[in-house]
């Protein structure tokens, strides 16, 4: 469905330039959803943002292919490219749920992007809207009502109705369960499985929760320093960690049942200002060899899809 | 990131910025050098009434054959001291008034928004003319005046401002930290609404030079005094624009519009360079 | 330490400019809590249950409505301006968001000596260096002339937490002071409330959204729902064998990494705090209602030593 190649995307700052996508390569099946983990500053977001080609006047995609469906989009004309996003490629923003306009009520909402974007009918915009609000699990009731009148949950809700009112094959969120309460993350994940299940949408999930990530996600990518560090199945890569940061992550996630002391990764997520040619993980791994430090490691691959990109396994291979 | 050196690193790259302190500074070194710039004394008849502009009178001549470069020159004067100081007065009463106001809200909250709402109704222009000629239009009396009574724009920025920033946590916690009021008020709030002062008191020189102009061009004020509007008051009384006299007009007029312009652009620049929001990275 | 009775905080509904509509958000409709020194005691709920503004409340930052809030026997809401003050010399407050806690106008320097300032207490450079090196920004000197602007989010939260550790507090209240920082130094944070609190005998207020935090340091964790606590208990009893359908709820909705998938026997969502559901309040939402949770508001009893419930299954 998804494969990116070698993907670098650099951003120009007035301190340099800057890798925020570094040489990422992935594979997505479609029909499944891929989760995409890391903290603030992993790129994680700009890989998302990359795929629908909507990045930053500063920031351009240097080199690499990201193919949908076949197709090498990177090579599309803008023009041709509007027409894949919304229809082929939709995404849910982060935070956009905060941005809906106070003004129009939740069907004008859904239905105005038909209107003006589709030369829809109104009539017929609004029984779509309503169809895909049904389909995200909110009822008619909330229909004629304004964005202040509805819940955290029911406004994430509404802004996933929207991202997939054209049907697309391809869905990126970008942290869609930050700033809600639990009980409501958990009904938004069982919300995208169903989108999995029931119209076959691939789904990227940009998260910085791995919990929450490794539960509804297939397969997924842990991501640090612009690059990925870990991929394959989501449950093994939480249950047979390979990589010193994803173990580090989960080393530092509180778990009630167990009463291990949880321990914080030393150090500082690492700029991405012109970064050094080795690990970028080098200056917080506890695991670190000299070789690290230069050597710009390749994966090592585990069992199946499961890779690491660590030279502690590529060292031990050869 | 001291605010200063930030400004002018980010000067650089603002267009619209360097164009306003280049017509600034012009004005303020025309001001400054206009003994040295002018070829006549702007009192003095330099000539005969009424000349065409030429090589010898830039400007042309007036009805008394006066130098209409000259009286220009140092006709930029008037403009700069009352746009300068008439704003400095209106923003610092305005700010003092937006941070009592919206910091403790109540009855003189209520009272500064009647006063503002006073003078969205009534148009500050027609009270200056009243005052003026009541008090008398000496240059202290117009500067006091016009700066007296054009805080309230300040003061109702500033007072919105204030309304959400001591909303801030950092507020609280300098509250939970046995801050008092004013502390709170002037380390926390000042600086976080300066940026925007700032914008405001370069709009508020502006709105002051157009202001004075238009009070000396209807005849308020003391018409001895030589500015732009004083010589655009002469050259309406004297009817030179239905007798095709174009060269006495236009000039004040062009410069009036350009230096207002060029203090509404460093007002712009103000804005986006220490507004992190409507910057671009 | 802390002795808070029945304390409410009712706001007033405002419907036009002028006009009051005469209803209430009751973001607190009845608290009692009382936490004993050099506990860490968590209240956790969702958005909209009240905790924040207790914490405020503690802080003596709002007043309630009713209610008393006793800080070692005396009362925080009648003390003079004076008495306040020396009270306020030994809480400190550490707040969610790192990007709005900190004055982006202040160097690092100016916003951690500040609670000294204020307050009179003399400190030296080497103070300073110590406290904000206890945090993790080392060397202190890289850190202390800059402004948060330059910093990251994660070491915004250190600076905020080392301004609350400056004055050495006997009392921290923590209001979700890890939700937005990555959880590769949430965990420190954590940890260092945890060592203060073993070695300083320092009482902590967490106040939370995540039970798994709350689970991981406090001694004791109150359930908030609606503006009233439902269950409350040490730390066992709640994530053991929680009793409140509700906290049964929250625990559940939490994924455990490496297990399936979980089903969260929870309905709807949680009401306007204007409208609070008549009888037990979980009512609207619980899979267990009886008809008499729909009249009668269960009392809130203690079920087995120092677990505390208010439902009518027990």
């Amino acid at each position: 469905m998804l494969e990116i190649r070698d993907l670098i995307v650099k951003y120009k700052t007035s301190k340099g330039s800057v890798s925020a996508v570094d040489r990422i390569s992935l594979e997505i099946d479609k029909g499944t959803i891929f989760g995409l983990v890391g903290e603030s500053g992993s790129g994680k977001t700009t890989l998302g943002l990359s795929i629908l080609r909507i990045l930053s006047p500063n920031a351009s995609i240097e080199s690499g292919d990201i193919l949908v469906s076949g197709t090498n989009i990177t090579k599309l004309k803008e023009r041709e490219m509007r027409n894949w996003r919304g229809k082929k490629i939709a995404m849910v923003f982060q935070g956009a749920m905060s941005s809906l306009n106070p003004l129009m009520t939740v069907e004008e909402q859904v239905a105005e992007p038909l209107i003006i974007h589709e030369n829809m009918e109104r009539s017929l915009a609004n029984r779509k809207a309503r169809d895909n609000l049904a389909n995200v699990g909110l009822g008619e009731n909330i229909l004629k009502r304004y964005p202040h009148e509805l819940s955290g949950g029911m406004k994430q809700r509404v802004v996933i109705a929207m991202a997939i009112i054209g049907h697309p094959e391809l869905l990126i969120a970008d942290e869609p369960t930050t700033a809600l309460d639990v009980v409501t993350q958990h009904r938004i994940m069982k919300l995208f499985k169903a989108l999995r299940d029931e119209y076959g949408i691939t789904i990227i999930m940009i998260s910085h929760d791995l919990p929450i990530v490794a539960e509804v996600a297939n397969s997924m990518a842990i991501m640090y320093g612009g690059k990925i560090s870990e991929v394959g199945n989501a449950r093994e890569v939480v249950t047979k960690s390979k990589h010193p940061y994803t173990q580090g992550l989960i080393k530092s996630i509180p778990n009630p049942k167990s009463s291990e002391v949880i321990r914080g990764i030393p150090g500082e997520p690492v700029s991405l200002v012109n970064p050094s040619p080795g690990c970028r993980f080098y200056d917080r791994c506890s695991f670190r060899r000299d070789i690290c430090k230069t050597y710009d490691y390749n994966p090592a691959v585990l069992d199946g899809q499961h890779k690491v990109y660590c030279n502690l396994y590529e060292v031990g291979k050869q | 990131m001291n605010p200063l050196m930030n400004y002018l690193g980010q000067l650089r790259k603002s267009k619209i910025g360097l164009v306003g302190w280049g017509i600034i500074l012009t004005f303020v070194f025309i001001a400054i050098f206009a003994p040295l710039i002018s070829p006549y004394n702007p009192n003095a008849i330099s000539g005969a009434y009424y000349q065409h502009p030429s090589m010898l009178h830039l400007f042309g001549t007036n009805q008394e054959g006066q130098d209409l470069f000259s009286q220009n020159m140092y006709g930029t004067r008037i403009p700069l001291i009352v746009g300068t100081t008439a704003a400095l007065v209106a923003v610092v009463l305005g700010l003092l008034v937006g941070l009592f106001s919206g910091y403790f809200g109540g009855v003189p909250d209520e009272i500064l928004m009647r006063i503002t709402d006073f003078f969205l109704v009534v148009p500050a222009i027609v009270l200056m003319i009243v005052i003026s000629a009541l008090i008398g239009g000496t240059l202290t009396n117009v500067i006091l005046i016009i700066g007296g009574l054009s805080w309230p724009m300040t003061a109702r920025v500033v007072r919105s401002m204030v309304l959400s920033i001591k909303e801030w946590p950092f507020v609280e916690v300098a509250k939970s930290s046995n801050g008092s009021s004013l502390y709170i008020m002037f380390k926390h709030i000042l600086p976080n609404v300066m940026p925007v002062v700032f914008a405001n008191a370069a709009l508020s020189v502006a709105n002051a030079i157009f202001t004075q102009a238009a009070l000396v061009f209807i005849g308020v004020g003391d018409v001895t005094d030589l500015s732009w509007g004083n010589i655009m008051h002469f050259a309406y009384i004297n009817g030179t624009i239905t007798t095709g006299i174009w060269w006495y007009m236009i000039p004040p007029g062009i410069f009036i519009v350009l230096l207002t312009v060029g203090f509404i652009f460093l007002s712009t620049s103000f804005e986006t360079i220490f507004n992190p929001r409507t910057r671009r990275i | 330490m802390i002795e808070a009775s029945d304390v409410k905080k009712y706001y007033p509904v405002k419907n036009t400019l002028f006009s009051r509509t005469g209803r209430y958000v009751k973001a607190l409709d009845g608290v009692s809590l009382s936490i004993d020194k050099g506990v860490i005691h968590s209240l956790v709920g969702e958005t909209g249950s009240g905790k924040s503004t207790f914490g405020r409340i503690v802080m003596a930052l709002t007043s309630p409505t009713a209610g008393i809030v006793k800080i070692d026997g005396v009362d925080l809401f009648s003390l003079k301006k004076k008495d306040l003050k020396s009270m306020r010399k030994r809480i400190q407050i550490i707040f969610q968001d790192p990007y709005s806690s900190l004055n982006p106008k202040l160097k690092i320097r100016a916003s951690i000596t500040e609670p000294l300032k204020l307050n009179h207490i003399e400190y030296d450079e080497k103070k300073i260096a110590a406290v904000v090196e206890s945090v993790g920004l080392k060397p202190a000197e890289d850190y202390l002339d800059r402004f948060p602007g330059e910093l990251s989010g994660g070491q915004r939260q250190r600076t905020a937490i080392a301004r609350a550790f400056a004055i050495s507090p006997e009392l921290i209240v923590a209001d979700e002071p890890v939700s937005m920082v990555d959880v590769s130094i949430r965990a420190d944070f954590l940890n260092l409330l945890k060592e203060t609190n073993r070695k300083e005998n320092l009482t902590v207020l967490l106040i939370t959204h995540d039970l798994f935090v709350a689970s991981y340091i406090s001694d004791r964790i109150s359930v908030l729902y609606l503006g009233k606590i439902v269950e409350e208990s040490d730390k066992n009893g709640i994530v053991g064998h929680p009793l409140h359908p509700y906290t049964q709820a929250l625990l559940d909705s939490i994924p455990v990494l490496g297990e399936g998938e979980r089903e969260v026997n929870i309905k709807g969502e949680i009401p306007n705090p204007i409208d609070i559901p008549p009888g037990c309040r979980f009512h609207p939402r619980c899979p267990f209602v009886m008809d008499k949770c729909r009249q009668v508001e269960p009392e809130f009893r203690e079920i087995e030593t120092g677990h505390f419930v208010s439902c009518h299954l027990y």
